[in-house]
């Protein structure tokens, strides 16, 4: 069933993306004078490659530096 | 008749001091809107001032479009803090965030450094017993606000005397050429609006304070900050680079939060690190893009922490890893949180797409093409940590194997009450902008809406969203604490000068008996004086001697003497 909801979810957001990428080409004439205003589909690149810079940094990255355990503080003698 | 709009507040603090809970709440509820009525009766550009010193006048009110459209958002935001709190009798947290509003009110409308010094120090302590008064467990978090909000306000105020030494008596441009004046301002103003590394404040008392304190938090100290910061250090290049790392900082933090109140709060350093690009880049559209930013965080983030309020009273939980699927048992505070999340991720149709890219396109205006990049980058966490993260864990995901129902009482009506005003100004601003552009200071055409922007703006949050579902199992929460620059005061500081003063006992203690000898010694003397310059005393009465249980009172004023000129030579020599 999850796995069901799962592909459901992915597959309606995948569809979404196609429409949007469908209506730039359509409607959007490229102007500006950086490539992410110029190239097309630039933002959903932005938007896929962003997000995946973000959450390894935050997460698997940062755990390993900066994570204690919820009573770090209390165990140090402060609170 | 001209009255200053902070002073129905005051005075309403004063009168709910005296008066029973009930009669408290209503009045305390009235004052916000007398406030308010008090703001539309000043003309625009209205100068009041005060004689104070020779040669020296207190500007109270200065009015322009930004203190008169934050001095009534501040009115909006206290009216619902009253309302969202209604059913809280316990405590005078309501004449703690009377005062508060008003000294923000005060540090807004200031024209003058001397004005403006008095309403911050106000701020800050009225923001401090807030936090005492709202929770009683929030007593050294509130210790540590207290700490480094004098700290900053004794930079702010170290600033205000060189530039009056100066004679720059009225807020204005500071330039990096007034030297010491200039840096000792921008660190006083920029301690209170979160600069890296002083930020770890915000997420260390707001996520502390009761449940309506951190809605009226959110919208005082940080954006009057921001605020001051647009009139003194406008296209200030420093700004800008302290904006972006902010902007990075808090939504890194804000993606690795487990607790949902601290998740908002990191998430403030963000946002402020956005408006404050916007103010380094100090074109008009900047500005303006700044002013309107700050007035939306107010509204979608305040409506924010009034949504995690809800689901902390209805749970007693504050954890993502406590808590999910929500929306079922929850849906009206679901559907309000997520009108709220996606208006501060920038969703075309909600308040956040008006105020947001209008910073964007002032960096873009201005072929500041990186700092455009990288606020583009910032902003994608906003809605990774805000509706993706926080949205999906706590209202969307399915319940955890075994959970309980985690709904412990009801949410009272009211609360939804507050929230759906909140809702509505949100919604109304996302759909008619201009209502909100009018108000800004500077008249500058600008539009959000059109085609292309809605195409990219969505694509980026659905390019977004599609990765998140995908890679959702690494953004999982997950117990434990996230190490901030905190740490530094918390722990070696706080070590240090517990060694240091475990040091110095040491050094006491090897001394300590000699010490005490001296003493009784020399009280023999000074019990009576009269003894010693007299001679014999054989013939007076002996039954009864008081002074024998009681300390020589020639200690008290021996010794403070003594050690008054030892520090007077001491300084003598020096100097």
């Amino acid at each position: 069933m999850n796995k069901k909801k799962d592909r459901l979810v992915i597959v309606s957001l995948v569809a979404i993306l196609a429409i949007l990428l469908l209506l730039e080409l359509v409607f959007i004439t490229p102007e500006g004078h950086v490539i992410w205003h110029t190239l097309p589909f630039s933002h959903a690149v932005m938007g896929i490659l962003f997000s995946v810079i973000f959450i390894l940094v935050a997460k698997p990255l940062l755990n390993k530096i900066l994570m204690r355990s919820e009573h770090y503080y209390k165990d140090k003698g402060g609170k | 008749m001209l009255f200053h709009p902070a002073f129905p507040l005051l005075v309403v603090a004063f009168i709910a001091l005296a008066v029973p809970a009930t009669c408290r709440k209503v009045i305390s509820l009235l004052a916000p809107i007398i406030s308010a009525i008090f703001l539309f009766l000043l003309d625009p550009e209205t100068v009041y001032h005060m004689s104070f010193l020779k040669d020296y006048h207190l500007l109270l009110i200065r009015l322009d479009d930004i203190s008169f459209l934050m001095t009534l958002v501040i009115c909006l935001i206290t009216f619902l803090f009253f309302l969202y709190t209604w059913h809280q009798t316990y405590n005078m947290q309501g004449v703690a965030a009377l005062v508060y509003a008003a000294s923000a009110i005060g540090s807004l409308l200031s024209g003058d450094w001397i004005t403006l010094i008095f309403c911050w120090e106000l701020m800050a302590v009225a923001a401090v017993a807030l936090i005492w008064l709202s929770n009683r467990y929030a007593f050294k978090a509130g210790f540590r606000y207290l700490l480094i909000h004098f700290f900053g306000g004794n930079l702010l105020l170290g600033g205000i005397v060189l530039l009056i030494g100066q004679n720059q008596y009225v807020i204005g441009q500071l330039l990096p050429s007034q030297g010491a004046a200039y840096w000792l301002v921008l660190a006083g103003l920029g301690l209170s609006a979160g600069f890296l590394p002083f930020h770890s404040w915000i997420p260390d008392a707001y996520s502390r304070v009761g449940l309506g304190a951190s809605v009226l938090m959110n919208c005082l100290t940080t954006k009057v900050a921001v605020m001051t910061l647009i009139r003194v250090f406008p296209g200030d290049q420093n700004l800008l680079i302290m904006g972006i790392v902010m902007a990075f900082w808090g939504v890194l933090y804000a993606l690795r939060e487990n607790d949902f109140r601290r998740l908002l709060c990191y998430h403030i350093i963000s946002q402020m690190g956005i408006i404050i690009a916007g103010i380094g880049i100090g074109t008009p559209l900047a500005l303006n893009g700044a002013v309107a930013l700050t007035i939306g965080n107010m509204i979608y983030k305040g409506l924010l922490f009034m949504t995690a309020g809800a689901v902390v009273y209805a749970t007693d939980k504050t954890k993502l890893t406590e808590l999910s699927g929500l929306a079922k048992q929850l849906p009206g505070v679901a559907f309000i949180f997520f009108i709220a999340a996606l208006a501060i991720a920038g969703m075309p149709g909600f308040a956040g797409f008006a105020t947001k890219p209008m910073i964007l396109s002032a960096a873009s205006a201005a072929h500041m093409d990186w700092a455009e990049l990288l606020l583009i980058f910032a902003g994608l966490g906003t809605f990774l940590s805000i509706p993706l993260k926080m949205g999906y864990f706590l209202f969307l995901a399915p319940p955890k194997e075994g959970q309980e129902n985690p709904i412990k009482r009801k949410i009272p009506i009211h609360m939804y009450w507050a929230m759906g005003i909140l809702t509505v100004v949100c919604v109304v601003i996302g759909l008619f902008p201009q209502i909100l552009y009018q108000m800004l200071p500077y008249t500058i055409p600008y539009t959000s809406y059109h085609i292309g922007h809605i195409l990219q703006e969505c694509q980026l949050l659905v390019a977004a969203a599609l990765t998140f579902y995908l890679m959702r199992p690494i953004v999982k929460p997950h117990a434990g604490i996230t190490l901030d620059f905190d740490w530094f005061y918390r722990v070696p500081l706080r070590n240090f000068f517990l060694g240091l003063s475990k040091g110095i006992d040491k050094i006491r203690g090897l001394f300590w008996d000699d010490i005490i000898r001296m003493v009784k010694k020399a009280s023999v003397w000074n019990r009576n004086p009269y003894r010693t310059f007299a001679g014999n005393t054989e013939n007076q009465p002996v039954s009864f001697d008081p002074d024998h249980y009681r300390a020589p009172m020639l200690n008290n004023v021996l010794y403070p003497i003594l050690v008054l000129m030892v520090i007077l030579i001491l300084i003598y020599v020096t100097i």
